[in-house]
């Protein structure tokens, strides 16, 4: 725990190479390596002394561990060759075939995930694992009710276990309830295994998060601290450092901080949290460049996995200034996914397109679900507005100050009369 | 940072949360009864009664393996359990009528060491007794000759509970005749703490309204089994003919050629007595011949549940309960549901039991009997079993609707008792129609005919040697049951309590030849 603490120190504080904001961007040479290296490291050495399908098993999951972290496709792509030299020494091995469901699940494939996941759970309904990937991808897909179903089954079977706290909470923070899902992870972090360091790491980020979006940036702050100190230079708990720095209206050190996660992994959404966040440092002409940079990056991931990713949808609405082309990537997504976040971008772009009555009915969709997002509340006031229901608008507009915000998300202060400044 | 991003990290971050250990424990986890004891189901059974024709007695027994000399605290119900016995009387395999006990415990005595303590009329601190006890202070209490009252100042740990009985949705708390609580009681210490355990296990049978008795606490183990012997992959001992038995092992009900492996050992028990006039569909008892007579019936225990919503007042995590384990027919879950389904299968509903149907039909433990001894068995679909699973002659009247598949104990009440001595431990399968799986008496070889219905037995021609002689040696319990409710015998003593093993004299209620090893 000290030299983690002194690896975060030292991290913020030593020389090394710079940023454009003055951040170090170069982990110092005595840095400890992380819990999710260590294991890949230790699955590795377990593949080259006997190379069986669980070892295999073993290294795709440890990989799977570090890509939740930092969103990496080449990591997924270890991962996926691990599971098929898997798969060759042992075809249809179980534990194999969960972590493919997991892997679906990481690369956005949620569909394939979920049906794998469903043909698991018929084959061990016992096994709380297959319940938890169920879960994962009905809250990917927007079919709520049957997260919410699947994760009491988890409760039931093992009442007390770590995993069905932590899917509960993920409910709950999707039901509006920010209390009762930081009090679940916190249960969670209680019940995980104490060597389990980037687990426990990635609890506690969560729980910053709930913080964070709750109002309270000073337990967001102690939440993330904690987090760093079991997971030392997570990209997790960096954005989410960067997300606390953004509250506070101290965009420079947030900038820094993204713009290390993309420098280790240079992904589309990587690429986007930074120009969103160089936007409104104080070098805002900096975020054009790396906004053309994302829109390349993005629809070479959307090729990919043939899916708009929201980010992309948004740029095209904010940056882009192209609310048809926004549209048409919206209304593809939700083609196949109805979840809070698909919703809202579906809501959005609509509405940037004149067509107010269609956005609220999708945004009333996704606020049904009970789900509290400034951002959302944002949308729905302006969309209210529009359709002069001003009760309503003044309902949404109370919800965000609520939450702790009278601006919305990358846009004008508005004060909650609705005039803007 | 935007809400997008967060969401989809929440979706990345929630997938891998178990340890690849953990990946590999939770596929080959024990069955939540391995780990939840107080709330696993031990044995379920449901008979006319035998002094009283005009009543069904059904027993829960909960708790496996209560070691008798297992102090100081011994074997209390727990508090956070529902207990529970559901009757279904339209054949739909859902409850009509339900008989819910909860438990209280109460510490008489906080500051002293063991939950149950007495000697004589109690003993006092001698002549030499230390300052600052003075002589003559009573140390230990008087011998507990009672739940309550005098006689019962030894009793430290005591539990009260109640019964509610729940019909068309109305819960009606079922209340003691005399007015006073009803005690549960305790596992048998030994001579010297409880000099007559009978006389204090009888003060346990209560009178409640409506004609229904009742009866909780902890009692012999009722289950004779050598499970040792049938868990080592059907390794059943050369002395009980190897697993099959001879002609004349087979015919002695009261002679065990193999050792009980249940001998010895206490269980928690919830007996209650109740007028099958308030069972059937009808309202009055019936006659065999007539649809409404068949119920069907099964136990089932529940713990109060983490909820994923919190209630929306008082923001509580729990709410509900949810069902830890249910049992109407004695060994499915043990013999015939895989594994990997168990808690699954056990925290389902009956009247949902379709969706097992396939260990149903074509039986594991069939095959098993097949490859281990060689006989022949029924080729699947095994509708020979369908009688167990459905409302179905010889069980049920001819032209009682069958209902859905599921696991329910189905109890003919218009079939009477039938007297001791004529009494057979192979039930239905020797003739003796109240027998297993007519409802299930304690005395019922469920093991016994249990194989041999899934050898085939029931199918027309493989009621046949060897199908029909598969047997693990054990006849008979390791001490005789009661012919007056509750039926099983009171609890064993804790100091001088005999487990019968492989190789030790008595393999027969303690007397006779010595059990054999191999």
């Amino acid at each position: 725990m000290i030299s983690a603490a002194l690896v975060v120190l030292s991290f913020w504080l030593a020389p090394a190479q710079q940023s454009a904001f003055g951040q170090s961007t170069t982990p110092p040479a005595f840095a400890v390596a992380s819990p999710v290296d260590l294991r890949i490291a230790a699955a590795q050495k377990k593949v080259k002394a006997a190379p069986g399908a669980q070892s295999y098993n073993d290294l795709a999951f440890a990989l799977c561990r570090k890509g939740r972290d930092t969103g990496e496709p080449a990591v997924f792509e270890q991962a996926a060759a691990a599971l098929a030299r898997s798969a060759a020494l042992e075809p249809g091995n179980y534990e194999s075939q969960k972590l493919q469901a997991a892997l679906y699940l990481e690369t956005q494939q949620y569909t394939k995930a979920l049906k794998l996941a469903t043909e698991l759970n018929r084959k061990v309904p016992d096994d709380i694992v297959n319940w938890g990937l169920l879960v994962d991808a009905n809250m990917a897909l927007g079919n709520y009710a049957e997260a919410e179903r699947d994760a009491q089954w988890i409760l039931d079977l093992r009442p007390g276990s770590a995993l069905g706290f932590e899917k509960a909470a993920a409910l709950r923070e999707v039901f509006g309830d920010f209390t009762g899902s930081i009090e679940f992870y916190n249960e969670a972090n209680l019940r995980a295994s104490p060597n389990d360091a980037d687990q426990r790491g990635w609890y506690l980020t969560r729980k910053a998060q709930l913080e964070l979006a709750s109002g309270s940036i000073r337990l967001a702050e102690e939440a993330i601290k904690q987090a760093e100190l079991l997971f030392p230079d997570s990209n997790f708990a960096r954005s989410t450092l960067a997300a606390i720095r953004s509250a506070e209206g101290r965009y420079d050190e947030a900038a820094s901080l993204v713009e290390i996660n993309y420098k280790k992994v240079p992904s589309a959404s990587n690429l986007y949290a930074w120009a969103e966040v160089v936007e409104k440092s104080s070098h805002p002409d900096g975020s054009t460049a790396l906004f053309q940079q994302f829109e390349v990056k993005a629809q070479a991931e959307r090729n990919r996995t043939g899916c708009a990713d929201i980010n992309l949808i948004f740029f095209y609405l904010n940056q882009r200034r192209d609310p048809v082309k926004a549209l048409s990537l919206a209304e593809a997504r939700s083609a196949e996914y109805h979840d809070c976040a698909t919703l809202d971008a579906l809501a959005w772009t609509l509405y940037s397109n004149g067509r107010y009555s269609e956005a609220k009915a999708q945004l009333d969709r996704a606020l049904a679900v009970g789900i509290r997002n400034p951002v959302y509340f944002c949308h729905a006031a302006q969309i209210a507005a529009k359709l002069n229901d001003e009760a309503a608008a003044q309902m949404y507009r109370k919800e965000l100050a609520d939450l702790g915000s009278n601006t919305c998300p990358g846009e004008r202060v508005m004060n909650v009369s609705g005039a803007g400044k | 940072m935007p809400k997008y991003k967060s969401v989809l990290s929440l979706i990345m971050a929630a997938l891998l949360s178990v340890p690849p250990a953990g990946l590999a424990a939770s596929h080959r986890e024990a069955p939540i009864t391995a780990l939840d004891h107080k709330a696993d189901i031990t044995d379920f059974f449901a008979f006319v009664s035998y002094n009283d024709p005009s009543k069904v007695t059904f027993i829960l027994d909960v708790d496996p393996f209560l070691e008798p000399g297992n102090g100081p605290n011994y074997f209390p119900f727990d508090d956070n359990i529902l207990y529970t016995i559901k009757v279904d009387n339209d054949n739909d395999a859902v409850e009509d009528i339900t008989f819910e006990v909860k438990f209280q415990t109460e510490i008489r005595a906080p500051g002293v060491f063991t939950g149950f303590v007495g000697a004589g009329d109690g003993i006092n601190a001698p002549a030499n007794s230390p300052p600052p006890v003075a002589p003559g202070t009573p140390i230990v209490p008087p011998a507990i000759t009672s739940l309550d009252g005098p006689g019962s100042a030894g009793l430290s740990l005591r539990q009260r509970y109640t019964v509610t009985m729940v019909k068309h949705g109305i819960s009606t708390p079922l209340t003691n005749s005399t007015g006073g609580p009803l005690f549960a009681v305790p596992s048998n210490v030994g001579p010297r703490t409880m000099p007559d355990y009978p006389a204090l296990a009888q003060e346990g049978i209560y009178s409640l309204d409506k004609g229904i008795r009742v009866f909780a606490g902890t009692v012999d183990d009722p289950f004779y089994i050598d499970l040792g012997a049938a868990f080592d992959s059907l390794n059943f001992r050369l002395g009980a003919g190897g697993g099959v038995l001879t002609a004349a092992q087979d015919a002695n009900d009261n002679v065990n050629t193999a050792p009980d492996f249940v001998s010895g050992y206490n269980v928690n028990t919830i007996a209650i007595e109740v007028p099958i006039a308030m069972l059937t569909r009808t309202g009055t008892q019936v006659a065999a011949n007539n649809p409404a007579a068949t119920i069907g019936a099964w136990g089932a225990t529940y713990r109060p549940r983490i909820t994923v919503r919190r209630a929306p007042l008082g923001a509580e995590s729990s709410g509900s309960y949810s069902q830890v384990q249910r049992m109407g027919n004695p060994l499915i879950n043990e013999l015939i549901i895989g594994t990997g389904f168990k808690d699954y299968w056990s925290m389902s509903q009956p009247k949902d039991d379709a969706q097992f149907a396939h260990f149903d039909l074509d039986p594991l433990l069939a095959r098993v009997l097949n490859a281990v001894y060689g006989i022949n068995i029924p080729t699947p679909p095994r509708t020979d079993l369908l009688p167990l699973v459905t409302y179905a002659p010889p069980i049920a009247a001819p032209g009682t609707k069958p209902g859905p598949v599921a696991d329910l104990l189905r109890l003919n009440t218009g079939v009477p008792p039938t007297p001791a001595a004529n009494r057979r431990r192979l039930g239905l399968l020797a003739g003796d129609t109240a027998g297993f799986p007519n409802g299930r008496r304690v005395s019922d070889d469920v093991t016994d005919i249990a194989a041999r219905a899934v050898a085939g037995v029931l199918s027309s021609g493989f009621n046949v040697f060897p199908n029909n002689r598969i047997g693990d040696g054990v006849n008979t319990n390791d001490v005789p049951y009661q012919e007056t409710f509750p039926y099983v015998a009171f609890a064993q003593s804790g100091r001088d309590r005999r487990h019968i093993d492989p190789g030790e004299a008595g393999c027969t209620m303690n007397t006779g030849a010595a059990c054999p090893i191999n």
